[in-house]
């Protein structure tokens, strides 16, 4: 078979039918409408006609059964239902199976169609017998003509029919006609006129023989618009047919009204165009089609141009030369260009992967007995041809899922008053560097409930983790591999496999994938993949001497992070780097690649967004960003899937590029740490009033301590604990400290082996520490501690919500009382010894838990606290007395510290009174011009700083002015209650 | 196997070219079909928790070859710091090129199958599983060196079967 002719036809065939699909289901909407039937017709009519040329037996055979039943309909007038669409959709599939097996191996594939062949068959008779007498005459005439026109051999039924229709019979009859007019007859293709030509000739040759008959019937002026390749025609040679077009009467109508006749009777027959439609024709015309192959390797030149300019402009930049500079700076321009233009050559618009989503939504729905439309918004949007690939699946399977379990039954929908057909929408746009595809559907969305019980069963939550998860995070659970909510498996969707394909599929080409709900309204899945993979932005770090390259488009910011920064956390073996109130994971690349193992937090961390979540790589250099051309690894690296491909620098040497999707797993977080990320990130709590909070667990219970009354946390093996006397101790640094057994405290009892780990809050206050033995550390959390319940135990301060759960918030003060009844009497017992009088402090706050968190501090401090709720009632005591400071907290209601500052400068009585800010935001971040106004700003739950302070302003006070002024003790001891 | 195939009509012509290298002890001839060039001295990345056998990536005009140890791969103690190698740079079956370092290498050599003899089974077994056969010479003794088999031996899971699913630079 002639190669050249066969990759044409295939082209030809495959363009043919790529429209096919879309008219079919078009028909199916508007089966009255008789020009989408003609062009169905004419797609069907013209593979078939090829592969008889071609000796495709196979390939005839199936597309000649459709166009049959094609031709059928047409002739009848047969308005098709759902069912026959199906059918010619098959039958469609079937030709293109044929067609893309011919494309892999050169030869027809060996497939069988002879069952579709049959159903063919029948439709076919079925659409006949609707027919009426009349038309049943018509099939009569049809058979009588094929008899009489035996001599042309094998062709169309229809054909046969349409000569016979326009009265011509013999041989003779088809010359006299000529091409013109047998190409213009409704029904003949060009192809076909050649043939009946060819045909007509050689037996006219053979025998020949009597004009018989003489048609000179107008024949319609409705001529078809073709895509007939009639260059193709074999039979006749090239001097043959030019003498027929110019021998081919032409009248003016016809070729007014036909803009191909002039052109195909005008210039030689070869140059004749064969694309499917006049759109695609004047489209194609300015383009030619290039191998993948070529461009692929053309992209892989452009690739190493980019280097060897990077080398060069390193070279022109340090040689000075500013002439060199110049030049090397076009070379640059130049070169970007060419990269920027050659991307954009390998860029398909996503229709070309969505084309077969209206198909699969309506066999879904036929089969699920569901209504549902599909819109698509973006079509044009352009990706990568290496990208649309690897989208194909993901995105048939999320559809299928849609359909399946999204969309419910129409019934359903009516019970839900929402309109009975069901809607998904699929859209793209372009966002800086990345093509988001959203994927919406107006179903019942998903039960985020079901999906925990469903993860709790499967061992992926644990119970404990399912109570605390949100239902944001538990969504993103549908990636893991092995959930299906699907309550019956359906041989569509919910075997229990594919989503979490579906998320791999997509991070394999550096995309990510998420999932949001609302029960009742839908279900939207937000896709996001970068428009290239070639040539990546990327940034290049050093990690023990090695260097590797970072995908910019996961790095979302570089951050400076010394080891001694008071910003890192330790949980779980994990090291968490706080940023921006949010803990950060943070992965140890030195650890994870093995080059050494307990390293310090010490180098820069590249906070890296893979989508749904982020972490930190810590590495100890950064270099810069640079444009590198990705290369496949070898086989080698099939199962280090962290490594998404590999690149050359400038300076020739080879570095690998991390896959940021994969190198997260490398991380070994466990999955409690993952859903704390999950709530960590959606949290977005103001930063006021938040602070560090330890959480503990004892005995299934949650208790919460700030961590500014926590000097370390220490885990150490329970054998360390000695016993003195009745009391535990525990060597801590060089000290010999009491060891306070939580579990005791609350009244329950816990048996620890010697062996076992244990750990311990340090808790210290000036020079004396103790260590509270805990259960487990949870975690520690930047949370507004609100303490919604007061407690009668006098452990506790209140109750607090946490993540959801009862936390009891421990009142410290009331442990270490525990220990040493006299930890705070002694700093008291001096100062009510060595003072006159005892200074006093109004303390405005709002919040009960800091009311509660620093009473205890000033009692100890031996001051009489006056407390105010705000600034208003602020106002109220010190219209009444004077105390010696005001400590104020700055952000509460009705008058925040701010305006109570104000209102105290107004007051010449007052101006004597120090006016000491107290807040839970970084002092940073308070605007140097505010902070001036106050004599000092502390920090709220930072205990030793805010005793050192205080002391020192009241040493300040108290040496200025020799008396103090009495004031009324509104409370000495902790107010509990709003 | 594919690979045993493509051998086996080599092996019937009858004369072979090839290349010996030595590894350790042991001499081992290559086909020369198969090896593009030798290379020495060539920078490399190491790539951190690749298969044992990698010892890392190699630029080779702008093409990123793996490089593998044969030394590693039939059991040799770690070659010492600062030795000098070679890198042989073979085209395997699935046409991705790899590197082999070995410590020496030593001639071209044309030979007559027929002079070759079936694997003894006296031979170490890592060798007898890369070997389509030896050739005794005076002092030594010559394994013929299957490439695919041995680079099969150095991927990590045998699930990574080689030929299709390798990635083609």
């Amino acid at each position: 078979m002639d190669e050249e002719l066969l990759s044409e036809f295939l082209t030809e065939s495959n363009e043919n039918l790529a429209s096919i699909e879309q008219q079919l289901m078009d028909l199916e909407m508007h089966p009255s409408n008789v020009d989408l039937l003609d062009g169905i017709f004419r797609a069907v009519h013209t593979v078939k006609g090829s592969c008889g040329f071609l000796g495709l037996v196979g390939l005839q055979k199936t597309a000649h059964a459709g166009e049959n039943l094609l031709g059928k309909i047409r002739a009848t007038k047969y308005l098709v239902n759902d069912e026959v669409v199906s059918l010619l959709l098959e039958c469609t599939d079937g030709i293109k199976a044929l067609l893309e097996g011919l494309e892999a191996e050169g030869a027809e594939p060996d497939l069988d169609h002879s069952d579709l062949i049959e159903r063919l068959h029948i439709a076919e008779r079925m659409v006949e017998d609707f027919s009426t007498s009349a038309k049943h005459k018509a099939s009569e005439e049809l058979e009588e003509a094929v008899q009489n026109l035996d001599w042309l051999g094998e062709f169309d039924p229809l054909v046969l029919t349409t000569l016979k229709g326009a009265k011509l019979f013999t041989a003779q009859d088809m010359i006299d006609a000529g091409f013109a007019r047998l190409r213009e007859t409704d029904g003949l293709t060009p192809a076909d006129a050649l043939k009946i030509l060819g045909v007509a000739k050689k037996t006219l040759k053979a025998a020949p023989m009597v004009v018989k008959h003489v048609a000179k019937s107008e024949s319609k002026n409705n001529v078809e618009d073709h895509p007939k390749n009639i260059g193709e025609e074999d039979c006749k040679p090239p001097s043959k047919k030019g003498k027929l077009v110019s021998a081919s009467p032409q009248t003016a109508d016809k070729s007014a009204a036909k803009s191909q006749t002039p052109k195909a009777t005008n210039t030689p027959v070869k140059a004749v165009p064969k694309t499917g439609s006049k759109q695609q024709r004047s489209k194609s015309a300015g383009s030619i089609r290039v191998d993948i192959e070529l461009l692929d390797s053309l992209m892989n030149q452009v690739g190493e141009l980019v280097l060897t300019r990077n080398r060069l402009m390193q070279m022109m930049m340090s040689s000075g030369n500013m002439a060199y500079v110049r030049v090397s700076r076009d070379v640059d321009h130049i070169t970007e260009q060419l990269q920027a233009q050659l991307l954009r050559t390998r860029m398909q618009p996503i229709q070309s992967v969505w084309s077969s989503i209206p198909r699969i939504v309506r066999d879904m729905g036929k089969q699920l007995d569901k209504k549902i439309t599909v819109i698509m918004e973006g079509e044009e949007t352009e990706l990568d041809r290496t990208i649309l690939n690897a989208l194909k699946d993901p995105l048939t399977h999320i559809i299928r899922n849609s359909c399946d379990h999204g969309i419910e039954m129409p019934d359903e929908r009516r019970n839900a008053s929402k309109p009975v057909e069901g809607t998904l929408k699929l859209s793209a746009s372009q966002e800086s560097g990345f093509i988001v595809i959203l994927i919406e559907d107006d179903g019942a969305g998903i039960d985020a409930s079901r999906v925990k019980s469903k993860a709790v069963s499967m061992g992926v939550l644990t119970e404990d983790q399912a109570a605390i998860i949100s239902d944001k995070a538990v969504l993103q659970l549908i990636f893991h591999a092995g959930l299906s909510t699907a309550e019956q498996v359906s041989n569509l969707s919910g075997r229990g496999v594919g989503m979490d394909v579906v998320r791999t599929e997509i991070e394999k080409v550096g995309g990510s994938v998420d999932i949001s709900s609302e029960r009742g309204v839908g279900t939207t899945l937000r896709i996001r993949i970068p428009l290239t993979l070639a040539i990546i932005s990327a940034m290049i770090i050093g990690c023990d001497g090695h260097r590797f390259a970072i995908p910019q488009m996961s790095v979302r910011e570089l951050l400076n992070a010394p080891a001694d920064s008071s910003e890192w956390r330790l949980i779980g073996g994990q090291p968490f780097y706080r940023l921006r109130g949010k803990l950060l994971p943070v992965m140890r690349l030195k650890e994870v690649l093995e080059f050494k193992q307990n390293v310090d937090n010490e180098g820069s961390i590249v906070v890296v967004d893979i989508g749904d979540r982020t972490y930190g790589v810590l590495v100890d250099e950064i270099f810069g960003a640079e444009e590198i051309v990705v290369k496949p690894l070898g086989i080698h690296f099939q199962q280090t899937r962290f490594y998404g491909g590999c690149s050359i620098l400038g300076d020739g040497v080879v570095i690998p590029i991390f896959d940021c999707n994969e190198l997260a797993s490398l991380m070994k977080l466990s999955q409690e740490a993952e859903a704390i990320q999950h709530l960590e990130e959606e949290k977005e709590v103001s930063m006021h009033e938040l602070q560090h909070t330890l959480v503990f667990a004892e005995g299934g219970q949650r208790f919460a301590i700030p961590m500014a009354l926590i000097e370390r946390l220490e885990c150490f093996p329970e054998k360390k604990i000695e016993h003195s006397g009745s009391s535990e101790v525990l060597q801590y640094r060089d000290d010999v400290i009491a060891v306070l057994r939580w579990s005791a405290l609350i009244g329950g009892h816990r048996d620890i082996s010697p062996d076992d780990s244990v750990y311990g809050l340090i808790l210290s206050d000036g020079y004396k520490c103790l260590c509270l033995q805990v259960e487990e550390v949870v975690d520690i959390l930047e949370i507004p501690l609100d303490i919604k319940m007061t407690s009668d135990n006098p452990l506790f301060l209140g109750t607090s919500v946490i993540e959801d759960l009862a936390t009891e918030v421990v009142d410290v003060f009331e442990v270490v009382k525990q220990v040493d009844p006299n930890w705070f009497s002694r700093n008291k017992s001096v100062a009510s010894t060595e003072e006159f009088a005892v200074p006093t402090i109004l303390f405005v706050e709002d919040a009960t838990f800091f009311r509660n968190l620093v009473i205890p501090v000033l009692d100890t401090l031996g001051y009489e606290t006056w407390v105010a709720k705000d600034g208003l009632e602020a106002c109220a005591i010190l219209e009444d007395k004077i105390p010696d400071l005001i400590l104020t907290d700055l952000e509460m209601p009705n008058m925040d510290g701010y305006g109570l500052l104000d209102w105290v400068k107004d007051r010449p009585e007052l101006s004597a009174v120090p006016v000491v800010a107290l807040t839970a935001t970084p002092i940073d971040e308070i605007p140097v011009e505010s902070q001036k106004k106050f004599r000092d700003v502390m920090i709220k739950f930072d205990r030793q700083t805010l005793t050192e302070g205080l002391k020192l302003i009241m040493d300040d006070i108290q040496n200025k002015k020799p008396f103090s002024v009495e004031g009324e003790l509104i409370s000495s001891t902790v107010t509990q209650g709003d | 196997m594919n690979a045993l195939v493509h051998v086996s009509n080599k092996l019937a012509r009858s004369d072979l070219e090839l290349l010996t290298c030595r590894v350790g002890d042991q001499w081992i001839g290559l086909h020369v079909k198969q090896v593009r060039e030798v290379v020495t001295g060539h920078r490399r990345t190491v790539m951190p928790l690749a298969p044992s056998a990698v010892m890392g990536l190699i630029n080779l005009r702008g093409r990123v070859l793996t490089e593998l140890d044969v030394r590693k791969v039939v059991g040799l103690p770690e070659r010492e710091a600062g030795a000098s190698f070679h890198v042989a740079i073979i085209e395997g079956s699935s046409g991705e090129d790899f590197g082999l370092a070995v410590d020496d290498v030593g001639e071209v050599m044309l030979m007559d199958r027929d002079y070759y003899e079936p694997t003894p089974s006296s031979l170490a077994s890592i060798w007898r599983q890369v070997s389509e056969g030896v050739l005794k010479q005076d002092d030594r003794v010559l394994v013929l060196m299957n490439v695919d088999r041995f680079i099969a031996l150095t991927i990590p899971s045998l699930e990574a079967q080689v030929p299709d699913s390798a990635v083609v630079h």
